[in-house]
């Protein structure tokens, strides 16, 4: 002991002593605004569940000490398959533990800093009225425990953060949670209650690339993700892992956004919000579709199934959905309610304007009048390139399986007057060409009868074909209604 | 020791007097951190800080809590930097050796010459159970080694930011805020160090923290 200088031992002494001493005064004068407050009766441990669960409400009519212990780890977990990355967590996971208190509570919170971590950690919890929503109080060197309580005073849902420097850091790598406020009369019951939250990842590889994933500093300033997810991993909420409901219940969604960046729009495909508390507040909206949630945001949706399926919850931004991991699933079992959707009832062929019509555009110029066979080749030779070549090919030979050959045609060269029925009129189902059997679709051509009789004589005389001479009184003799033709026997 | 050029770096927050570069005095420095058998050495000759000697106001109950004794260090750790001490403790090892802990504007000027990209990637790494031999370290700057891990290390004024603020230190890194006033705002790793260093208490004994030491250039 002699090494020690007395001096500072005193000074240390006297500064630790003052310092307990200034903060016992401070916690003895802490307001409790006696009247304005009801009075805690007893005290309870806070129920603390991992997402998608949600601790179960509170049937307590009055105020009570909520102690609340919240473990803060540091360690390597999943961010998508093949992929890893050192998650700061709340409790051991993305997002951090669910905390539920009454409106009223007195929360008792300790903030446990493993000693195994290597950060000093903290927590702003957007619950409380007070300066840093706890951070000051809270900030904790590895390997100790702060301790400081706050009188839930406002109902809500609430997101909690770490806020220690540089906090964008903090909160990228995972370091954020819901809190719930429930109001004194409780929240209307429902039969599913899930907790989920968006959080973007910023990894110095790109999306996908295996392994240990560091934290990339450039693309966090840069607020350029590699990452955008629902519950701290890519498929977090999946197939196996997706929310679960029967079609007539209703189910209620704790949705926060951790951020640190980017701003959500949640959309729950095939869903209506029935009820939104819009930023987790008290104000009530109905029949929404799609609500931003905002960094450090949060909102309680509720909202019945009415039909069996898979219901994908995507930020609404999708390129987030598709390429970065923002989707999630509920997937909704039971009986199927064809009043309400019916499911696929047909699956056809679409042609617009009508059943088989190939509109040509209303400013189509007057078609040129032909005079002999040899100015209804050329003409015809232009409108088959434009109109015809693309299935039938500039060969005429089509394409097997797909659409018939021209070129030296059985059906075709039988009859040119079914020719100007089947261009006219369109043709679908089953036809018989050269032995071969197709099942496709012909639309009806609007096209004058000079440029029908042009194409016919051209086709007629291409390939080897039998040299016909259409002609375009041939065509208006012969023309019939689009849709008039339904399948065609082979000739 | 390593012996360091006189040189300026810019602190990561600006004072009232000035916002620029601050000058560093020439100083050596030891080449690795203190390992638990030069440690071991220290206590061996001073046994009022062996771990059931030391009074809770210099050293908290997690006190070299990795050793298996007083006296005893795990044969696996006996290069590892030693970890677990407190910043009264580490101060009086440095006296011992007649040297003394490096200041904060030391410490950041040599780390202000060691790759923001490397002191990150040792910040993603939860540590590991046991720590490197210190012989094995990866010279990061002037030939010191080990600056980007394996351990945070004390400083000797570790809380100035405190003085004449008693409550400043405990909460500029606690907050977004934390931003306002700082020199350079992306700079990540430094940021780290510094709300590391304002966790601290001088009792405390952390699983990640150890100490080398510095002296007046001789």
């Amino acid at each position: 002991m002699k090494a020690w200088r007395r001096r500072s031992v005193l000074y240390f002494t006297a500064l630790l002593a003052l310092t307990a001493g200034l903060c016992a005064f401070y916690l003895a004068k802490t307001p409790e605004k006696p009247g304005a407050l009801e009075d805690i009766v007893g005290q309870e441990t806070a129920v603390l569940t991992d997402a998608p669960a949600v601790p179960p409400p509170i049937t307590r009519h009055h105020p009570t000490r909520v102690i609340v212990h919240l473990e803060v780890l540091e360690h390597v977990g999943r961010l998508a398959d093949g992929v890893t990355y050192t998650f700061w967590t709340f409790g051991g996971h993305v997002p951090g533990k669910f905390i539920r208190v009454r409106e009223g509570d007195l929360v008792e919170f300790h903030l446990d800093n493993n000693p195994a971590n290597k950060m000093p950690h903290n927590i702003d919890l957007h619950a409380v009225n007070g300066p840093g929503g706890g951070a000051a109080s809270s900030f904790t060197a590895p390997g100790h425990s702060s301790l400081f309580t706050f009188r839930a005073l406002n109902p809500g849902l609430y997101v909690y953060h770490c806020a220690t420097a540089p906090v964008a850091m903090h909160i990228a790598n995972g370091m954020y949670g819901l809190i719930l406020v429930e109001p004194k009369a409780g929240l209307p019951k429902v039969d599913h209650e899930y907790y989920v939250m968006q959080g973007e990842f910023y990894t110095k590889g790109a999306y996908g690339d295996a392994g240990l994933q560091p934290f990339s500093m450039t693309k966090a300033l840069n607020e350029k993700p590699d990452y955008v997810v629902f519950n701290g991993a890519v498929g977090a909420l999946l197939d196996g892992k997706a929310l679960s409901a029967k079609t007539g219940e209703t189910v209620r969604l704790y949705v926060g956004n951790g951020g640190p960046n980017l701003t959500s729009s949640f959309h729950v495909i095939g869903e209506i919000l029935d009820t939104l508390r819009q930023d987790g507040g008290t104000s009530i909206s109905h029949n929404v579709q799609t609500t931003t949630l905002p960094p450090g945001g949060s909102m309680i949706a509720e909202f019945k199934v009415e039909t069996p399926g898979t219901y994908i919850m995507v930020d609404h931004a999708v390129t987030r959905a598709f390429n970065k991991g923002a989707l999630a699933q509920i997937k909704v079992s039971g009986p199927e309610n064809k009043a309400i959707y019916s499911g696929k009832i047909s699956d056809t062929v679409y042609l617009p304007e009508g059943p088989n019509i190939q509109a040509i555009g209303p400013e189509a110029p007057p078609a040129p009048v032909t005079a002999n066979k040899a100015e209804r080749i050329a003409l015809g030779m232009k409108v088959f390139a434009n109109n015809c070549a693309a299935c039938h090919q500039a060969t005429g030979l089509g394409l097997p399986g797909a659409f018939p050959p021209l070129a030296q045609s059985d059906f075709l060269n039988a009859d040119p007057k079914r020719a100007i029925r089947v261009v006219t009129g369109g043709l679908t189902g089953k036809v018989t060409v050269n032995g071969k059997t197709f099942d496709g679709v012909m639309p009806a051509w609007q096209l004058p009868d000079e440029e029908i009789a042009g194409v016919l004589t051209f086709v007629y005389n291409s390939w080897g074909n039998a040299g016909h001479d259409v002609t375009a009184s041939d065509v208006k003799t012969n023309r019939v209604a689009p849709g008039a033709n339904g399948p065609q026997d082979a000739p | 020791m390593i012996t360091l050029p006189p040189g300026r770096f810019t602190p990561l927050f600006k004072t009232a007097d000035n916002a620029g570069p601050v000058l560093v005095d020439a100083f050596m420095l030891d080449v690795h951190p203190v390992t638990n058998s030069d440690f071991l050495a220290f206590v061996s000759r001073h046994p009022a800080w062996r771990r059931s000697r030391v009074p809770r106001i210099f050293a908290e109950t997690s006190y070299l809590s990795h050793w298996t004794s007083d006296l005893t260090v795990p044969a696996s750790q006996t290069h590892s930097p030693v970890t677990e001490v407190s910043w009264f403790a580490a101060k009086a090892y440095c006296r011992a050796q007649n040297k003394r802990l490096p200041r904060v504007a030391e410490r950041e000027y040599v780390m202000s010459k060691v790759p923001a990209a490397r002191l990150l990637a040792w910040y993603a790494q939860p540590p590991p159970h046991v720590l490197p031999d210190v012989n094995r370290g990866r010279a990061d700057a002037y030939g010191i080694k080990d600056l980007a891990g394996p351990v945070w290390e004390w400083t000797l004024d570790f809380n100035a930011m405190a003085a004449g603020q008693a409550t400043e230190n405990d909460t500029r890194f606690a907050c977004g805020g934390a931003a306002v006033g700082a020199v350079k705002t992306g700079d990540y790793a430094t940021f780290m160090r510094y709300a590391f260093r304002g966790s601290l208490k001088a009792n405390y004994t952390l699983k990640s923290l150890g100490f080398r030491c510095a002296k007046e250039k001789s």
